[in-house]
């Protein structure tokens, strides 16, 4: 048997804000969430511009166990699973999967490890901060704060890592394995992805531009985002039908994007297979495109091939940075909120190579139809495909 | 959906390394004479370990069609260790391979790349439930219709480091030893063109206690087998948890002798499509409650 899937709740933290509606706000507004590095130095190197979360809420009510030890992503991840919840109106998760995507996970605490074993020699580190390197921890903390005891996983493919989470939840639901499931991610500025980004000189130095012809890197950001899934029927009102999930590996290079676009075309023709759903009836896509000039140049490329007929396309990665592991949830999350509120999100002044219909300024619109597109490191991309609700 | 090829690399030497004031004793694996010299320059050692057991697992079978689910529960330890020395000192200095190698998922994205592996892909780390994350989500892939086949695997390595760090909290409640090592499955659909080795049939995951985990197993997949089979890290409250299986569902129980290799699942999966007995289940539990089980049947 095969079950409608719906999201009925959306839990936001982000560099635009500490929850849902400051953040949907911010990005109709088209405000940026970008301002040098605080959170840590990175010696030798100028403090680049991030998206860096400011104070995110700490509820009361979570078991001290899910807590002890935590990491910082681990406990923007709790604040934003809690507000999806209470967002879809649910009063017990027992039996719920808890399906997170992770890439830098609490590798921030993780560091202060290496750094006690480095200066002072491993047997005199602390143990529990290297629990931060375990990308699993962030789910079993979710679980544990929220009481949901149904199947938990946490897949790590770097920037697709959160949309292969949604991807998979999808799979639990629609097969009536499980009826409801929190799925998305977390992921935490650290200096490892700092320090490694810069090194591979695909950072921008003012703010990310995604697909315009100037572009000149990402924008480094972090954001817990988690979306609750349910059959459908059971919700008062969804945000949207999650209808399809498709993935492919480029097999190409550990970090060049195939100039072809290949994989996320095939990424998201499987997808588009999934939903049953052909791909003019896509209206609007929240496209990965980061700002690097060789993703953007590949995925316009997959987009033009795939959807000839034009739709709507913005990167709200100009708003909240590159995520990493939270970005394929977050993208998603913003993917529905537009297919709910009928307004689709701007990316900002962008002068676009080909003819992308690049979305500058919100646009209010009413699309039947959406695609979120992640793509990765390593060629793993992954789309999800999303449809207005009932 | 049937498994048509396995392929591992299992731990054989015995190395010490020095944790908390004594002597450890870890579960090495010797380098493949698959590996090709310059493979073993370029990859990590989870990556190398993982690409010997797929390389197996795969045989001559064309990989059109095919997909990769990669388990790991540490990733490369080794290479996150280079990328962070000396990073808090001068960070424009840190090394963009070493960057790269640290990347959770560079071992399933490497083999993808050397095996042109065009299918779905993902990695999935959930300590000792890695490997078993991965399978659940090829045999879905499978299920779907997304893939022709799934290549699942399982890899991880051990270094003095993550031993000492695992031993640091573990030595003091019981004894265990870490080992390292890859297994691998190539899993394809009924109608495949190559013959079955077994079925893997009654995937079940979830959490709760070990009741839970025998009850589940005795809903889903009925109870009745030859054989039980875990993987096996020496201490009492896994031996334990094993001994009560095999009372409540009435069959003998055997551990894999791999040490304690986070994704020790993908050396289970192999030993139980290798084993002589008709009907295996394989299960893995975490210290959160998180469990897995499936039954491997031969034809």
């Amino acid at each position: 048997m095969s079950h409608d899937v719906v999201v009925t709740g959306i839990g936001l933290v982000t560099a635009l804000g500490a929850d849902r509606e400051t953040t949907w706000a911010s990005i109709l507004a088209g405000r940026r969430g970008f301002a040098p590095l605080r959170l840590f130095d990175l010696p030798g190197r100028e403090a680049p511009v991030v998206a860096e979360v400011g104070s995110f809420p700490r509820k009361k009510g979570v078991p001290k166990r899910a807590l002890r030890a935590s990491s910082r992503t681990d406990r923007m991840t709790i604040a934003a699973a809690l507000e999806a919840v209470a967002d879809a109106g649910l009063s017990s998760l027992a039996g719920a999967a808890c399906v997170l995507g992770a890439s830098s996970a609490g590798m921030l605490e993780g560091e202060e490890y290496f750094r006690h074993a480095f200066e002072e020699g491993h047997d005199h580190a602390r143990r529990e901060l290297l629990g931060g390197i375990e990308a699993a921890s962030t789910a079993s903390r979710v679980a544990l704060a929220l009481g949901a005891t149904g199947p938990r996983a946490t897949f790590t493919t770097a920037c697709s890592s959160s949309a292969h989470a949604l991807g998979h939840a999808l799979d639990l639901v629609r097969s009536g394995e499980v009826e409801v499931a929190l799925a998305g991610g977390g992921d935490g500025l650290c200096r490892l992805a700092a320090a490694g980004f810069l090194a591979l000189e695909n950072v921008s130095r003012a703010g990310c531009r995604p697909f315009d012809k100037d572009r000149d890197g990402m924008t480094l950001g972090e954001a817990a985002a988690v979306l609750v899934l349910e059959r459908a029927g059971r919700a008062r009102r969804p945000y949207a039908r999650l209808l399809g999930y498709g993935s492919a590996c480029e097999a190409f290079h550990a970090t060049a994007t195939d100039p072809t676009g290949r994989g996320a075309e095939d990424a998201i023709r499987a997808a588009l297979t999934d939903a049953a759903l052909d791909s003019r009836a896509v209206g609007y896509v929240n496209a990965h495109a980061p700002g690097t000039r060789d993703n953007d140049g590949a995925e316009s490329a997959a987009l033009a091939r795939v959807f000839a007929h034009g739709p709507a396309v913005s990167s709200t990665k100009a708003l909240h940075g590159h995520t990493l592991g939270a970005a394929g949830a977050l993208e998603a999350a913003v993917t529905c909120l537009a297919l709910r509120e009928g307004w689709l999100p701007g990316q900002g002044k962008t002068h676009a190579e080909g003819a992308i219909d690049v979305v500058e300024a919100a646009r209010d619109k009413r699309v039947e139809h959406a695609v979120s597109l992640s793509l990765a490191f390593g060629g793993n991309d992954v789309a999800l495909v999303f449809g207005a609700a009932p | 959906m049937i498994v048509t090829g396995v392929g591992a690399v299992a731990p054989t030497a015995l190395e010490e390394v020095r944790a908390d004031g004594r002597m450890l004793a870890v579960k090495r694996a010797a380098t493949p004479a698959t590996i090709g010299a310059r493979e073993a320059r370029r990859l990590t050692r989870p990556s190398l370990l993982a690409l010997a057991a797929c390389k197996e697992a795969l045989g001559d079978a064309p990989s059109e069609g095919l997909g990769i689910a990669l388990g790991s529960g540490f990733g490369a330890c080794e290479a996150t260790r280079l990328a962070l020395e000396g990073l808090f000192e001068r960070a424009d200095l840190v090394s963009p391979s070493h960057f790269v190698a640290s990347v959770r998922h560079e071992a399933a994205s490497s083999i993808a790349r050397m095996l042109s592996l065009r299918g779905p892909a993902v990695a999935a780390s959930a300590r000792r439930l890695s490997f078993e994350q991965a399978l659940g989500w090829a045999l879905r892939q499978i299920g779907r219709g997304r893939a022709r086949g799934m290549l699942v695997a399982g890899t991880d390595e051990v270094t003095p480091l993550l031993a000492r760090s695992l031993a640091r909290s573990r030595l003091r409640r019981e004894p265990i030893a870490f080992g390292e090592g890859a297994g691998a499955l190539l899993l394809e659909s009924e109608g495949a063109s190559r013959p079955a080795l077994a079925r893997i049939e009654g995937f079940l995951e979830g959490a709760g206690s070990i009741d839970d985990l025998i009850a589940a197993v005795r809903r889903r997949l009925g109870g009745r087998f030859d054989l039980i089979l875990t993987d096996e890290e020496g201490s009492d409250r896994r031996r334990a948890d094993a001994l009560r299986m095999g009372e409540e569902l009435a069959c003998p129980t055997r551990a894999t002798d791999s040490g304690y290799v986070a994704s020790g699942g993908s050396l289970v999966a192999v030993a139980a499509v290798r084993a002589p007995e008709k009907r295996v289940l394989c299960y893995a539990r975490e210290v959160d409650g998180a469990f897995a089980a499936y039954s491997v049947t031969k034809p």
